[in-house]
């Protein structure tokens, strides 16, 4: 699991993304017309790609796509992300 | 002399006996409850092991024939909705008027997924408020594990069997169906879909092979379109017509997912005890799930209450329907 290619799905789901829009760093709650049902649909696209279901409060502790990724790495394995 | 409207004046619905658990579904594929009921919502849904989509729908006809002390020769028309028909023709509406005895009747079948029963009852409104029909019978029915592949972890959580019927008749006091949205955008086709049997893909050894004639979901696509669309046109319904959260009684929202039934009902800033949810309960019964919600809701509903009906679907097809309630358990 790479967080390139963590970015990338996040790039295409969005149409409103286009490649390299986002960056590890970027505050996913700056992004442009940022709502709930953005936050919805991340946690279905990482349920989806990677199985792993974020609830609301591990999502409330992420400010960035990186906090996004390692938590997501941190369920599937308990162990630390490789960025 | 007042404008017609088109109310609904009676509601039954119909479930299989057989329930098909979370724990049942453990059995058939790597699942589990709790991956199930995070995700969905759904602790368990009906299926329907002997007969047809028109069997359940007659249950449910008949049930609400006798609960109005209406003669079957008094309907005039049945259209119902169903991807899941009998045959792909003749239509499980012909079928279903002969087995109930409603020989005065003539009825259609219509397509559009979990969104057939809002479509069905815009549609059977305008043959009420034309002043032509008396006593319209509106279905929504589906024998989803009828097309659901059993190996399938992805689709076959979701779905259950049920029937649901409302009858249509005329108000002349302002109220039964306000207003309507309803949408198709067709280039979502492939993200929800039987591909096989049609004209598309007709029925041969391969279509079987190739599991053709079961459902097929693309989860995350779906999940996006359905969180935004419902949502939206939940909303748009409200300001349409000029209602606040406070106005609105009930929201009936289509019962796919809890959590795209939450983000409706906060995009609409209704509390949860305004949103019939049955989900757990019968899981998605796709054209019933609308109609059934009615059913197990009806005792609470008032004369008067404003209801909006939200639903999205295969096609992609979704919409909403306002209602005045026309009377009171």
């Amino acid at each position: 699991m790479e967080i390139v290619d963590f970015i990338a799905a996040i790039e295409e789901e969005f149409e409103d993304l286009n490649p390299g829009d986002v960056s590890p760093n970027s505050v996913f709650r700056d992004m442009e017309g940022w709502s709930s049902m953005h936050a919805l649909i991340f946690v279905a696209l990482i349920d989806s790609k990677y199985d792993v279901l974020l609830n609301g409060d591990e999502l409330k502790s992420c400010v960035t796509i990186k906090d996004l990724f390692d938590i997501t790495f941190l369920k599937i394995n308990g162990g630390g992300a490789n960025t | 002399m007042n404008k017609i409207t088109a109310a609904i004046t009676g509601v039954q619905g119909y479930l299989p006996e057989d329930v098909l658990s979370n724990e049942d579904l453990t059995k058939m594929v790597d699942t589990s409850d709790e991956w199930i009921t995070t995700r969905t919502g759904i602790k368990e849904r009906r299926i329907m092991k002997n007969g047809a989509s028109s069997d359940m729908a007659e249950q449910a006809v008949i049930k609400l024939l006798q609960k109005k002390n209406i003669d079957p020769l008094e309907i005039e028309l049945v259209i119902l909705a169903s991807v899941t028909p009998d045959y792909l023709f003749p239509s499980t509406a012909n079928v279903l008027c002969d087995k109930v005895g409603m020989t005065n009747a003539w009825g259609f079948d219509l397509s559009a997924a979990c969104s057939g029963f809002l479509f069905a009852l815009t549609t059977a409104t305008q043959f009420i408020e034309n002043g032509r029909y008396k006593k319209v019978l509106v279905v929504g029915v589906d024998k989803m594990s009828s097309i659901v592949d059993y190996t399938d972890r992805t689709t076959c959580v979701i779905f259950g069997d049920g029937a649901g019927v409302v009858l249509l008749e005329p108000n002349e006091e302002g109220l039964g169906i306000q207003d309507h949205i309803l949408r198709t955008d067709g280039s979502g086709r492939e993200f929800l879909i039987q591909p096989g049997g049609g004209s598309a893909n007709p029925s041969t050894f391969e279509t079987v092979e190739k599991k053709m004639h079961f459902v097929k979901q693309e989860g995350l696509q779906v999940f996006k379109f359905a969180v935004t669309k419902m949502a939206d046109v939940s909303a748009e319904i409200m300001e349409k017509n000029n209602l606040s959260s406070d106005d609105v009684a009930w929201l009936v929202p289509h019962q796919a997912n809890l959590r795209i039934i939450d983000a409706t009902a906060s995009r609409m800033g209704l509390s949860t005890d305004k949103v019939m949810i049955n989900i757990q309960k019968y899981g998605n019964t796709t054209a019933a799930t609308l109609p059934l919600c009615l059913w197990d809701y009806e005792s609470q509903l008032k004369k008067g209450d404003n209801i909006i009906l939200s639903a999205f679907g295969g096609g992609f097809t979704w919409g909403a329907i306002l209602i005045k309630w026309a009377y009171n358990s």
